[in-house]
């Protein structure tokens, strides 16, 4: 019995020596861990991919590719830094960064970038991930928005192009809903993530702004209100699918791609979508409609390094190489972003799609989510009002007043 | 000797028992510390701030509507849940054929975790794709697609529902429980007495079920109180935050918004809630008849005397 057991603890020491050791072999570089959030099914092999090639090249570091869906994005990097097992680099939504800048969670990197490598982004994206005289992070996608149109249903009621004020996407879209058959006019959106960004092309187009010059909240002005009274203009004529209250992005892309629905305003990656779950569907890609003003909505995510990271060159160096123009093609091609280099701007694979080159053409006029640090919160509120406003419960003035001195009491904190 | 003796059970558990309190009362603590200080959005303590984000919390509206909302979710889905439950259990404590079947699908939606529930009725009340419109309209019920989800009254009446029936087979277990308890001979004699159904679950089953009503009642407060999947799911709190309760508000505040400060505030409120009810109903729901008491136990001492056993 005993000998029994000292054989049990020998072969035990040398299984925990033979795991060791190899630890010991993998831990002799330094690791890098990158935190990346999924667009698709393919950014996770995308990224671990880069990094074996980047491996492979080098020997100064390892780089660990993890990755998770975008909903849970924002909470594990919370708890990762709160507990100190924060990555090196990760990705985060734009709008999260000032926050996370403003309390210390990130590095600032202007200093560690190469100028070759601060000039071969284009400016307005990467200004955007700049505060208080520091750039802290990358601007990983950017996408902007534009108009998506089912080709049949227009040539079902009779409308020859495409409409390019809100007046005339009124009438379209009436002449659609009335074709009956739970068909859609216009998808109009009052649920879940990203809400507020289906309002603002409808604020920016009719003059609004999200901060009034005065440094206040511009959820109330005149324009805004007209921007409201404008979607409510069609939920009240039929014109939009029912229940804007409870319709989600997704639910309006589904609606879209099960050719229900007449015109939707979304981004690029709906390509994607459409291209694989309904490559029947005959569509174009128009401008925002106007009112006073051309404008659409413009949003980048970034990658940043983490403060806390004791390889920040290092990490700059591994950014640098997934931000050559062969990988940013790659990516581009896999996800259908629009381009964040210069030097991409004119290459073929987007000039050339007619179904990329609508967001291309409207980045100039792309406005962006203010960066201060409660914009989660603010849009919150937002989204709370527009929700009454678009059921009726409460009139817009009432609903978007109350949203704006929400906004206004963060903007002071 | 003696003295020894006298304290080492004490000694022996003491590790045991610490470790307890720690587990449990550390993260107590730390909600309370982190609610009375000023909190960045990683937890880190910055500066005392007394009860700064308690007043700030009940000077936010939608904490108010919040806490109204969770008291409207907690009574329906809990009074809704022991109404049918006791039934539920009656029927199933009776002798019948297929009657293992008929429990097991009772407890089923128990085996089945809450956030496929949520998800799986999501899509059906979906207003464009969902089953519940189409059996309507195939009925001839509804003509057209309502969507559900997108009317406060509809969405609150539809999660309170759909709590209901997951909390059903928890409960029911509870009632099963208690109704074997209560022994055979008790219904015989007030058979041989002439009391009527009505009666007998009058005066028999209700008052012999009174302490397992009392356990069902408060576990099932603190949970669907806490329950977060369903309605973070279904509504999001939405639309206009008017099916949050405090814990997605609470939830949204910590991880969406990153102020754990204001969190930690509404989770301290929520746990005192949750305290004082459950000291207030045990409270009114406690033997007010010493003499009846007495009564009970002197059956309970004449069913052991007579070595009839209870279960």
């Amino acid at each position: 019995m005993k000998s029994r057991f000292l054989t049990a603890c020998a072969v035990g020491a040398l299984i925990a020596a033979s795991a060791l050791s190899t630890v010991g072999v993998a831990y002799a570089k330094d690791t890098i861990r990158v935190r990346l959030a999924e667009y698709s099914t393919k950014t996770g092999p995308f990224f671990k991919g880069l990094a074996e090639k980047y491996n492979a090249m080098q020997d100064g570091v390892e780089v660990k590719v993890e990755h998770l869906p975008w909903p849970e994005m924002q909470q594990q990097l919370v708890t990762d830094i709160s507990a100190g097992t924060a990555p090196d680099i990760s990705h985060m939504a734009t709008r999260w960064m000032a926050g996370f800048a403003k309390d210390g969670a990130l590095a600032p990197i202007e200093g560690l970038m190469s100028d070759s490598f601060k000039q071969s982004f284009v400016p307005t994206f990467l200004d955007l991930q700049k505060q208080d005289g520091h750039t802290w992070g990358l601007p990983i996608a950017a996408s902007a928005r534009g108009m998506f149109i089912n080709k049949e249903l227009f040539a079902k009621a009779g409308i020859s192009s495409a409409p390019k004020t809100w007046d005339e996407t009124l009438a379209a879209a009436k002449k659609i809903s009335a074709l009956g058959d739970q068909i859609y006019g216009i998808g109009v959106q009052g649920h879940d993530l990203d809400t507020e960004g289906y309002w603002f092309y409808s604020l920016w187009t009719h003059g609004g702004a999200i901060i009034g010059e005065n440094g206040k909240s511009g959820f109330a002005s005149a324009e805004a209100i007209a921007a409201t009274d404008n979607y409510i203009r069609l939920i009240k004529e039929g014109a939009t699918q029912p229940g804007v209250t409870a319709s989600s992005r997704e639910d309006l892309q589904n609606l879209f791609a099960a050719g229900k629905l007449g015109m939707v305003l979304s981004g690029p990656w709906l390509n994607k979508q459409l291209s694989e779950e309904a490559p029947n569907i005959k569509y174009e890609i128009a401008a925002i409609p106007t009112k006073t003003t051309s404008a659409t909505y413009g949003v980048t995510d970034t990658i940043s390094v983490l403060d806390t990271s004791q390889h920040k060159e290092e990490a700059i160096k591994f950014l640098e190489f997934a931000f050559n123009d062969e990988n940013r093609l790659e990516f581009g091609k896999i996800e259908g972003f629009v381009p964040v280099l210069n030097s991409m701007a004119k290459e073929k694979f987007f000039t050339d799609d007619p179904n990329m080159a609508v967001f291309l053409e409207m980045s100039p006029v792309a406005r962006f989510a203010p960066l201060v640090p409660h914009w989660e919160e603010m849009a919150d509120a937002l989204k709370a009002g527009l929700s009454q406003a678009y059921s009726g419960d409460m009139s817009s003035q009432d609903a978007l007043q109350k949203a704006a001195a929400k906004m206004d009491e963060l903007l002071a904190e | 000797m003696k003295r020894i003796g006298k304290f080492s059970p004490y000694l022996l558990i003491a590790p045991s028992f610490f470790l307890s309190v720690f587990v449990i009362g550390y993260p107590i603590f730390d909600v309370v510390r982190m609610s009375l200080f000023k909190v960045n959005r990683f937890g880190k303590l910055q500066k005392f701030n007394g009860f700064g984000n308690f007043t700030k919390a009940f000077s936010d509206d939608v904490f108010l509507q919040t806490i109204g909302q969770t008291a409207i979710w907690t009574v329906s889905v809990v009074g809704g849940t022991v109404l049918l439950s006791i039934p539920i259990a009656m029927i199933l404590n009776e002798d019948f054929y297929g009657r293992s079947v008929a429990r097991t699908i009772i407890l089923l939606p128990w085996a089945v975790s809450l956030a496929m529930t949520a998800v799986v009725w999501t899509w059906v009340v979906n207003g464009d794709f969902g089953t519940l419109n189409m059996t309507l309209n195939s009925l001839g019920l509804m003509d057209g697609n309502y969507v559900w989800l997108a009317n406060a009254d509809a969405a609150f009446t539809i999660v309170i529902l759909i709590g209901i029936l997951v909390s059903i087979p928890f409960t029911v277990t509870i009632f099963l429980g208690g109704l074997t308890s209560i022994p055979d001979t008790l219904y015989e004699a007030a058979m041989t007495d002439g009391a009527s159904g009505w009666k007998r679950f009058r005066y028999i089953t209700m008052p012999l079920l009174k302490p397992f009503t009392q356990i069902a009642v408060v576990l099932n407060v603190i949970y669907v109180f806490n329950s977060f999947p369903l309605i973070w799911i279904m509504t999001n709190g939405g639309p206009a935050n008017q099916t949050d309760i405090l814990i997605t508000y609470v939830y949204k505040q910590a991880f969406r918004f990153g102020k754990l400060d204001k969190a930690a505030a509404g989770s301290v409120v929520m746990f005192a809630m949750l305290v004082i009810f459950t000291i207030l109903y045990f409270y009114i729901t406690r033997d007010k008849h010493p003499a009846a008491k007495k009564a009970k136990d002197a059956d309970d001492a004449v069913l052991e005397d007579l070595n009839v056993s209870k279960a």
